[in-house]
C-alpha cells in the first residue's frame, strides 16, 4: 500500500491471513468493514503519526509495529473504535529508538468487543520509551487484555501509563492490565502507572506492575549447568519478553526473535 | 578428585563454614549428614561458586585445578554438578533450549562442535529413560508446573545429560515419596562409574538405603566432626543428632 493523502479513509474488507504492509503518513484513517479479518504491519518514516481506526461489527484487526532504528524519534497516536464483537490486537516492539511514544486509545462501544494491547521495549543509553494507553469500556460484555514489558539499561528511561475506565453500564467487563519491567542498571528508570477507574459493580478487573532485576537464582542455576553468564542473561531476558512476542503474527516472529536476541546479546 | 582444605566461608557477615576439610576420590560416594544449620547447603554453594557466599580462607582443588579461581559455569564445565535442593523455575525457557545451551556450552569448552538437532533430541530421549521422565516435559519451561518429584527427577536427568565427574546431591530426598525416591536413587546408581564421584547431602538416612555411601561425614557448626563408614548413618538415624551436639559442644 502507498502512503495516502492526509484524510482519505482506507476501507479494508475481506478475510485474509496475509500481512499487509502499510506505510503511515502524518494523518491516517482506516475502516475495517464488517466481518473482515485484516493483519496490518505498520511502518513509517515520519516522526509524528496520528491514526484513527474504526472496526465494524464482527471484524478482526491485527496491528503490528516494530521500531528498530537507533536514532528514531517516533510519536505515534492511535485511536481505535470498536463495534459489536469487533476484536483487535495491537502488538508493538520497540527494539531501538532514541525517543518513542506510543499513545493508544481504544473505545469499546458495543457488547462483545475485545482488545489486546501488547508491547515490548528494549531501551538503553540515554533513550526514552513511553507507552500511554487508555481503554474505555463503554458497553457491557467487553474485554481488555494488556501486557507491556520493558528491559532498561544504562541511563534509559521508560514510562508506562495505562488507564482502563469502565462506564457505569459496562457490566460484565473483563479487564487485565500487566506491566513488568527489568532494570539492568541502577541508573535506568521505569515509571509505571497502571490505573483502573471502575464505575460498574459486576466486573472482573485487575492490574499489576512490577519493576525488578534479573532473577539471580535462575541465573545461577543456568551457570551451574555450564551456560556462560552472558548467554544465560540473554536467555532469561528473551524469555522475559516471550509472552509479549507471542502476540505477533507467526510470519513475523522468527525475524523478531532473532532481532531481540541480537539486541540483548550484550546486555 | 576434590580436595578441600581449611575452608572458611560466610554469607554476609555470618561465618558458616569454619575450617572444613574434605577429600573425595574417584569412584567414591560420600554422604554428608548433620543437623539443620550446620552448613551442608553452604558447602554445596561454595563448591559450585554461588555468588551469594564468600570464601574467607582455605582452598578447594578439583582434579588439580584451583576451583575457587573459576567462574560457576567453568566449574560446571570442569565436571561439577549440583542437584539443587530447590530447583529453580525459569518461565519462558524450555527444557529443550536450556539443555541444548548447557550441552553445547560444555562441548565448546572441550573444543567439540555443537551437537546436531537430531543427535541432541536422541540424547534427550535416551537420558529421560534414566529417571522415567516424561518427554512432554521437554517442551515445557524449566521446572515450571513440575511436581516436586518431577523437579528432582529433572535434576537427575540433567545430571545424566551432562555426565559430571562430581555430582553433589543437595537434599535430593526432601519432598520425595518413596517411589520417586527409588527412581531418583536408581538413576544416580546407574550413572555411577569408577571415574566419577558423588556427594550426597542429606538430613535423613532414608536416601542412603538406596545410594550406599563409602564414607559418612557429620557436619556440625561448619566443620566435619566425624567421618566413618556407612554404619554411621544408621546410628544417626537411631540416635538423632543430640549426642553429636552434646559431644562437640562440650
Amino acid at each position: 500500500m502507498t502512503p495516502n493523502s492526509n484524510t482519505d479513509i482506507r476501507l479494508l474488507t475481506g478475510v485474509t491471513d496475509e500481512l499487509i504492509r502499510v506505510k503511515l503518513g502524518t494523518r491516517n484513517r482506516f475502516r475495517i468493514e464488517r466481518d473482515a479479518m485484516v493483519r496490518l504491519v505498520l511502518t513509517n518514516d515520519v516522526a509524528e503519526t496520528e491514526t484513527d481506526i474504526v472496526v465494524d461489527e464482527n471484524a478482526q484487526l491485527f496491528l503490528y509495529e516494530i521500531v528498530d532504528i537507533p536514532d528514531a524519534v517516533r510519536h505515534s497516536r492511535l485511536h481505535i473504535q470498536q463495534s459489536e464483537n469487533a476484536h483487535v490486537t495491537v502488538a508493538q516492539a520497540t527494539l531501538q529508538g532514541k525517543e518513542t511514544l506510543s499513545d493508544i486509545s481504544v473505545d469499546l462501544l458495543a457488547p462483545g468487543a475485545q482488545v489486546t494491547l501488547a508491547g515490548l521495549s528494549i531501551v538503553d543509553d540515554e533513550r526514552q520509551a513511553t507507552t500511554r494507553t487508555h481503554v474505555r469500556h463503554l458497553a457491557p460484555h467487553c474485554e481488555t487484555f494488556e501486557i507491556y514489558k520493558y528491559i532498561l539499561s544504562d541511563h534509559a528511561n521508560g514510562v508506562f501509563d495505562g488507564l482502563i475506565t469502565v462506564a457505569p453500564d459496562a457490566q460484565k467487563t473483563v479487564a487485565r492490565q500487566t506491566n513488568k519491567n527489568i532494570c539492568l542498571s541502577p541508573e535506568a528508570k521505569m515509571h509505571a502507572q497502571p490505573h483502573l477507574i471502575i464505575n460498574a459493580d459486576d466486573v472482573v478487573c485487575n492490574h499489576g506492575a512490577t519493576v525488578g532485576q534479573l532473577d539471580t537464582d535462575a541465573l545461577f542455576y543456568m551457570r551451574q549447568r555450564g551456560i556462560p553468564e552472558a548467554e544465560a542473561r540473554q536467555l532469561l531476558l528473551v524469555a522475559f519478553l516471550d509472552d509479549v512476542e507471542s502476540h505477533f503474527a507467526d510470519a513475523l516472529r522468527q525475524d523478531l526473535r532473532s532481532r531481540i536476541e541480537e539486541r540483548l546479546m550484550t546486555r | 578428585m576434590l580436595e578441600i582444605k581449611n575452608l572458611h566461608a560466610n554469607i554476609g557477615d555470618k561465618e558458616i563454614l569454619k575450617g572444613l576439610n574434605l577429600t573425595v576420590n574417584d569412584g567414591e560416594v560420600h554422604a554428608i549428614m548433620g543437623p539443620n544449620g550446620s552448613g551442608k547447603s553452604t558447602l554445596s554453594a561454595i563448591i559450585t561458586g554461588n555468588p551469594s557466599y564468600t570464601v574467607t580462607e582455605g582452598s578447594i582443588t578439583f582434579n588439580g585445578k584451583d576451583l575457587l579461581a573459576l567462574k560457576p559455569e567453568d566449574r560446571a564445565r570442569e565436571g561439577i554438578f549440583l542437584s539443587f535442593q530447590y530447583p529453580v523455575e525459569i518461565p519462558g525457557v524450555s527444557m529443550v533450549n536450556f539443555m541444548r545451551a548447557a550441552i553445547n556450552a560444555k562441548r565448546q569448552y572441550q573444543g567439540q562442535e555443537p551437537l546436531s538437532s537430531t543427535d541432541f533430541l536422541h540424547l534427550m530421549r535416551e537420558k529421560q529413560k534414566v529417571v522415567s521422565l516424561d518427554n512432554r516435559l521437554a517442551n515445557r519451561s524449566v521446572n515450571v508446573g513440575f511436581s516436586g518429584g518431577e523437579k528432582k527427577r529433572n535434576e537427575i536427568f540433567q545430571m545424566a545429560m551432562l555426565e559430571p565427574k562430581l555430582s553433589i546431591l543437595d537434599e535430593t530426598d526432601s519432598g520425595l515419596d518413596i517411589d520417586a525416591l527409588r527412581i531418583v536413587a536408581e538413576g544416580v546408581n546407574l550413572l555411577k562409574r569408577p571415574d566419577n564421584a558423588t556427594i550426597v547431602i542429606t538430613h535423613y538416612q532414608r536416601l542412603l538405603d538406596y545410594i550406599v555411601p563409602d564414607v559418612v561425614h557429620v557436619l556440625y557448626k561448619g566443620r566435619i566432626v566425624m567421618t566413618e563408614g556407612k554404619e554411621l548413618a544408621l546410628e544417626l538415624e537411631k540416635r538423632g543428632y543430640e549426642w553429636i551436639k552434646e559431644k562437640f559442644d562440650a
